[in-house]
């Protein structure tokens, strides 16, 4: 017993030191900076606000401003500033998904102490960005509305007909959205049945809100919609937590995306930038990450709810890495418009 | 001792007219410009032009997609507009012509909406005819099913709503003219034994018809150009149009400038056509348009019985318009996480989202941004239209020009707008672009005809004796603009100036391309967070929000029954 | 001493041959001359008027107060309308609604060319033409605060209380009832003569141009068709227009009958044979065709000598007098008589007139 309190304890200090290790230089740097802009797509109340909490907490004299937008939009947004050689965002995280930002050199090569030990899937190779969380995609349902007995347990179960119009999914066009759906179900399938299966998918109607996931999710809560298709499992996890009438649907496999972060080029305020990535991708910020039920992507910090990820909740997943994204997402949008629209 | 001065002496006015004119040409045609050149030639991805192409229009008109989101457009627009019509003007005909009951309610419920964002309304109503708001869901528990009744992502449900977003505007105005209508006509066909209704048939639905078509195309003119109905109520159903395309296509990555432009550019052609039927209209409305002078208010009509009627449906009205969105709005705001209407839910209200409101940083900034941004736009507009639009009522040097580059943004719808401003400050080497300044840029180019159309109405109502007298006395042009023009313009300054303010808060269409974190205004704000998911904050702002512009709505309404013009000539 | 020369300004008018306007309207005025312009609507008279105050820019001509120039085409001179010195009353009085009576009447000499005068100067300036027009005391009214005939008054103070060398009317007094115009004609002539400013007076109501001038040019489209004193005008009209214009004229059509030299008798004779003597102001031959114009109160009924008979068809009583429409083969003769005596209507009359008060007009 000691033994194990022994260990326990070297761990919790070794976890404390690591915890208080920000470049002291960078630090000073940042905080004559004063100010650093963040553009994510990352929800407000459950991260956002609890990230700059902590962050201000632990450096006083830096200020956070978050703005949140869909992918597209931050994407649109950086684009039309690095158009006018104004860039006011210091960092911006998109999902892996998003390529436009990369090609366009908005992201400045650093690569962050803090996730020196992440695996290299997670990092861009000449360091543009970083993974700072993981994303798990699935089929979310309104436990009111839809029995467990009943609700679908594979994609075939959503082409029942009793489902007709009553699932919703974000009208973004974007790898977490309708087209990395049809991308997992060409991978799974193979092309020629998937696209059979996603033809008599479009039969049921489901309903595009031009909303981001976690505003459908919120449709689902609500009872506007029975489902929701390409759902956050963290997002759903969270609601759930808060007494929400919402489960999460076992329907195999699911999407698997990561949120990538990154430094801005020609930003207004590099240093404190670097901070605020240093700091996220640290043990802190990844534990808030943990606490606020996003799925931190360093390995060698657990989710708060092991099931929400592939090892602890035991489902397959369909990874949609950068690359993938890069090559398949035109044809994919192209799918989507096709069939669904 | 001959007056030795030279022929021509230099008159103030041409020296006042040259500045406001450079003025408003720099503000006004660099947008119409871009756009025009953006729909023809293609780009690279940083945005420099690489050559002429008919790509796009081709697209546009190619596209089935394209021509069936004009026609969308134009049949949203058109049922939008009658129902508007119908709404507003048989209210404004009760409650200016008729002994009808209840009267407050009316005007209460039309300076509520002058303070509130459009946008709020929409979510509000959304929810009200929604799956599981308090329509379907009493359905629901008559029939026992679980179907709906109405679907609210329709097309008949983005002409109702957009149809109850005009009538307060319609009531205001067609108010005015049933107010200023000549009591005698109406008399003479009374005392020659038509009823009330007949009367209202045959004698004052004629008189009041110009300038009620006019109307009519000023209202179509807007619902063409609306974007937040089309946005929130048609896209979820698969609905599109013009307004929902041009957004569409600037949001993809890489942004389809082009496309969008082209989108654009049929727009403002479509537009300026109706334009130019509106103004044809109007001033065959003022002909109509009788002035007994004497201040002569016509009696109002008995009713009778009818009185209740009438009274139920201005209660009816103040429901749609004010009661029933605020109420939602309020629900929204108590919750955590938006559910129908019903007992079960009541446990979980709580003020938690009014306190977030109160004390996250964000808000206050948001909500001084907004108030600086509309401010100095209402300021500035007024400045120059004061001089602009004494210039072309008096027909002094330059006059017609400065009216036709004042009013020319009238033919951008507000996304379009935003579109071509984006693209013009893009290109500017000054620091505009995703700051506060490029958005109070957008709503002077966007308010500019509505000032002006205040100064023009309101020195037409100066008699130009008025001026000539002063300089017969000595005045030159400066003083006479100074010490008695001003002066005597100041309640339609004051009125437009108000006007401004609270319409540049309302809509959401112009300034959700250009605003950016640190440059927010309110609706955008309320948009992104509806987009976001945080229902409840947003309209626990949205409440608060509203409460602060009605007491300044009110202001104006004041102000207008005053001495401010109304706006549309009467 | 105005002195008005040639002056032209001609409106182009899209949609008749006819353009409005002034066409070469001459004039001179010796200083306190009371100058009436009197015409129906769309003469010139309102045009002259403010091309003389510098409200229009004329095409030809020139103007001249003593031996200052305002206005001369041929040399480009044109003194702008703020330098001109001179005072206006305008139809609508324009009484600056924001202002006070006395802001109102103070405002000329704040705003004129110079240095302005110190306070006293013009408070003194004010009091003295708030006196004069009648108004002492009413400086703090607000201008929204008045009838009006109080109105015009403080629009008259305004106009004068810069000592202004030339003053300009502008039908001052149509808008006001019939009773207060009465009693406002008077009381502009005695300021006039108090003032003794020269004065250049619009107006179409020719019993107020009758009553008011010293000298009446009569215009008719853009032209000055006849310039006198109001009995010359009266008396003596110049041609039909004139004369049908001035006072109701019985306009008689008939033949010269006998020779005449100009300003001298001769006889005219009517279709029906009755023939009269009357004033040849131009002259006639024989067998010319003439038109008579006799004032309705210059003929008497008269049971013997009558020159023209017929039958009365209306009669008027009028208080102090009573007019009569006598019907004369297919004319109607208006005839004025005295009160005293009372001719039934359908009673068969003879008219008759002295030589002297049947002008040939034409």
């Amino acid at each position: 017993m000691r033994r194990w309190t022994m260990v326990g304890v070297l761990l919790l200090a070794a976890a404390q030191a690591r915890a208080a290790s920000f470049d002291p230089a960078l630090v000073a740097a940042a905080t004559k900076e004063g100010t650093v802009v963040w553009y994510s797509g990352l929800v407000v109340a459950q991260l956002l606000r609890p990230m700059t909490d902590a962050f201000e907490a632990r450096f006083p004299g830096i200020k956070l401003q978050y703005a949140r937008a869909s992918n597209t939009d931050t994407t649109v947004k950086l684009l039309n500033e690095a158009r006018a050689h104004r860039m006011q965002a210091d960092v911006a995280d998109v999902t892996s998904g998003n390529f436009a930002l990369t090609d366009a050199g908005i992201f400045a090569p650093y690569r962050p102490a803090a996730a020196r030990h992440y695996p290299d899937a997670l990092k861009h190779k000449d360091g543009l960005w970083t993974a700072s969380n993981l994303y798990f995609l699935g089929v979310a349902y309104n436990t009111n509305l839809v029995k467990p007995e009943e609700a679908p347990k594979t994609l075939a179960d959503l082409l029942d007909p009793r489902w007709k119009g009553h699932m919703a999914w974000t009208a973004e066009l974007a790898a977490q959205g309708p087209p990395g759906f049809v991308f997992n179900v060409l991978t799974t399938m193979g092309e020629e049945k998937g696209r059979a299966y996603l033809l008599r998918l479009a039969v049921q109607q489901p309903v595009s809100v031009a909303v981001s996931p976690r505003a459908v999710l919120d449709q689902v809560i609500a009872g506007e919609h029975w489902m929701g298709l390409m759902m956050y499992n963290h997002n759903a996890a969270a609601s759930i937590g808060a007494g929400a009438p919402l489960a999460n649907a076992r329907v195999e496999p699911l999407v698997a995306l990561f949120n990538i972060i990154g430094v801005i080029e020609g930003s207004p305020h590099p240093n404190a930038g670097k901070l605020l990535v240093e700091y996220i991708l640290s043990d802190e910020g990844q534990q808030v990450m943990q606490r606020q039920d996003y799925l931190p992507a360093d390995p060698n910090i657990p989710a708060r709810i092991p099931e929400l990820k592939p090892d602890g909740g035991h489902f397959a997943v369909t990874a949609l890495t950068p690359e993938i994204a890069k090559e398949g997402l035109a044809k994919w949008i192209s799918v989507y418009r096709e069939v669904f629209r | 001792m001959s007056g030795a001065l030279t022929w021509v002496r230099q008159d103030m006015r041409r020296v006042i007219a040259a500045l406001v004119g450079i003025v408003l040409a720099v503000l006004m045609l660099p947008p119409l410009w871009i756009l025009l050149q953006d729909s023809v030639t293609t780009t690279n991805a940083i945005g420099d032009v690489t050559g002429f192409t008919a790509g796009h229009f081709a697209k546009l008109f190619t596209d089935k997609d394209a021509l069936r989101s004009i026609w969308n457009s134009l049949v949203f627009a058109g049922g939008s507009t009658v129902l508007s019509l119908v709404a507003g003007g048989v209210l404004a005909w009760l409650v200016e012509r008729t002994n009808a009951p209840f009267k407050i309610l009316a005007y209460l419920a039309t300076i509520v909406s002058l303070g509130t964002p459009y946008i709020l309304h929409v979510i509000a109503w959304l929810f009200l005819l929604g799956k599981v708001g308090p329509l379907n869901d009493i359905y629901r528990s008559v029939t026992g099913g679980t179907d709906s009744l109405f679907n609210v992502n329709s097309m008949a449900g983005m002409i109702l709503i957009e149809g109850f977003l005009w009538s307060p505007l319609v009531f205001l105005l067609l108010g005015s003219t049933f107010r200023a209508a000549n009591a005698d006509m109406e008399e003479a066909a009374r005392m020659s034994g038509a009823t009330v209704l007949q009367t209202l048939r045959r004698v004052s639905l004629p008189l009041a018809m110009p300038a009620i078509l006019a109307l009519a195309l000023f209202v179509f003119i807007r619902a063409i150009g609306g974007f937040e109905v089309p946005a929130l109520v048609g896209m979820p159903g698969r609905i599109y149009v013009l307004t929902t395309d041009v957004y569409e296509a600037t949001i993809v990555v890489p942004p389809d400038l082009g496309y969008a432009a082209a989108f654009s550019v049929v727009m403002v052609l479509i537009v300026a056509v109706l334009l130019y039927f509106y103004s044809r209209l109007s001033k065959n409305a003022e002909k109509y348009h009788s002035v007994t002078g004497k201040g002569f208010r016509p009696r109002p009509f008995d009713l009778g019985k009818g009185r209740w009627i009438a009274g139920a449906m201005i209660v009816a009205n103040f429901c749609v318009v004010l009661l029933l969105p605020m109420i939602t709005l309020l629900w929204m705001a108590l919750l955590p996480f938006l559910r129908s209407f019903s007992l079960a839910a009541l446990p979980m209200l709580s003020l938690k989202n009014f306190r977030t409101v109160f004390t996250a940083p964000g808000y206050v900034e948001l909500a001084t941004n907004s108030l600086l941004v509309a401010a100095a736009a209402a300021t500035f507009i007024m400045a120059i239209t004061a001089l602009a639009g004494w210039i072309a009522a008096r027909r002094g040097p330059g006059g017609w020009l400065l009216d036709q580059l004042a009013t020319l943004s009238l033919v951008f719808p507000g996304i379009c707008l935003g579109v071509a401003v984006m693209e013009v400050y893009l290109r500017v080497p000054l620091p505009i672009y995703g700051s506060l300044w490029i958005i109070a840029i957008a709503y002077v180019i966007r308010f500019m005809p509505y000032g002006m159309r205040y100064v023009y109405s309101g020195v037409l109502q100066l008699h130009h004796e008025l001026e000539e007298a002063a300089g017969v006395a000595g005045a030159s042009s400066l003083t006479t603009l100074r010490r008695i023009v001003a002066p005597l313009l100041s309640p339609a300054i004051v009125a437009g100036w108000l006007f401004i303010f609270l319409v540049a808060n309302k809509e959401l269409a112009i300034a959700v391309l250009l605003a950016s974190p640190g440059s927010q205004v309110i609706a955008v704000s309320i948009f992104d967070q509806w987009v976001n998911g945080q229902g409840g904050e947003l309209a626990a702002f949205g409440l608060i929000w509203t409460v602060l512009m009605t007491a300044i709505a009110c202001l104006f309404f004041v102000q207008g029954r005053r001495g401010g013009t109304d706006v549309f000539g009467n | 001493m105005l002195t008005v020369h040639d002056l032209t300004k001609i409106y182009a008018n899209r949609f008749d041959t006819q353009a409005g306007g002034v066409r070469e309207a001459s004039f001179d005025l010796p200083d306190g001359t009371f100058f009436t312009l009197l015409g129906p609507s769309g003469c010139g008279k309102t045009t002259t008027l403010r091309c003389v105050a510098g409200l229009e820019r004329p095409d030809q001509g020139v103007i001249a107060v003593g031996d200052r120039v305002l206005f001369d085409a041929s040399q480009r001179i044109a003194v702008p309308l703020n330098e001109r010195g001179i005072g206006m009353v305008f139809q609508s009085y324009a009484i600056w609604p924001h202002m006070t009576v006395f802001e109102n009447i103070a405002f000329p000499l704040r705003v004129a060319k110079g240095r302005t005068p110190p306070r006293e100067a013009i408070e003194r300036d004010v009091e003295q033409a708030l006196s004069t027009v009648g108004l002492s005391g009413y400086g703090d009214r607000p201008a929204t605060r008045l009838s009006g005939g109080q109105q015009q008054r403080v629009a008259l103070a305004r106009a004068i209380v810069h000592r202004p060398k030339l003053l300009l009317l502008d039908e001052p007094l149509s808008n006001l009832d019939a009773a207060l115009r009465e009693e406002m004609r008077i009381e502009l002539r005695r300021l006039q003569q108090q003032i003794g400013v020269t004065t250049i007076y619009v107006t179409h109501d020719q019993s107020e141009a009758l009553a008011m001038s010293d000298r009446i040019a009569v215009m008719e489209k853009g032209r000055i068709v006849q310039m006198g004193d109001p009995r010359e005008i009266y008396f003596r009209p110049a041609n039909v227009f004139v004369a049908s214009f001035i006072g109701a004229a019985n306009l008689l059509t008939g033949v010269c009958a006998e020779a005449a030299a100009p300003g001298s008798e001769g006889a005219v004779r009517l279709p029906d044979g009755a023939t009269f003597r009357c004033l040849f102001p131009a002259g006639g031959t024989a067998g010319q065709a003439a038109t008579v114009s006799v004032r309705p109160e210059s003929i008497a009924l008269v049971s013997e000598g009558a020159l023209l008979r017929g039958e009365v068809t209306a009669t008027s009583f009028l208080g102090g007098s009573v007019r009569y429409d006598v019907q004369v083969g297919d004319t109607v003769v208006r005839v004025v008589g005295g009160a005293e005596r009372m001719v039934a209507s359908g009673t068969p009359v003879g008219m008759s007139f002295e030589a002297s008060s049947a002008v040939v007009v034409g």
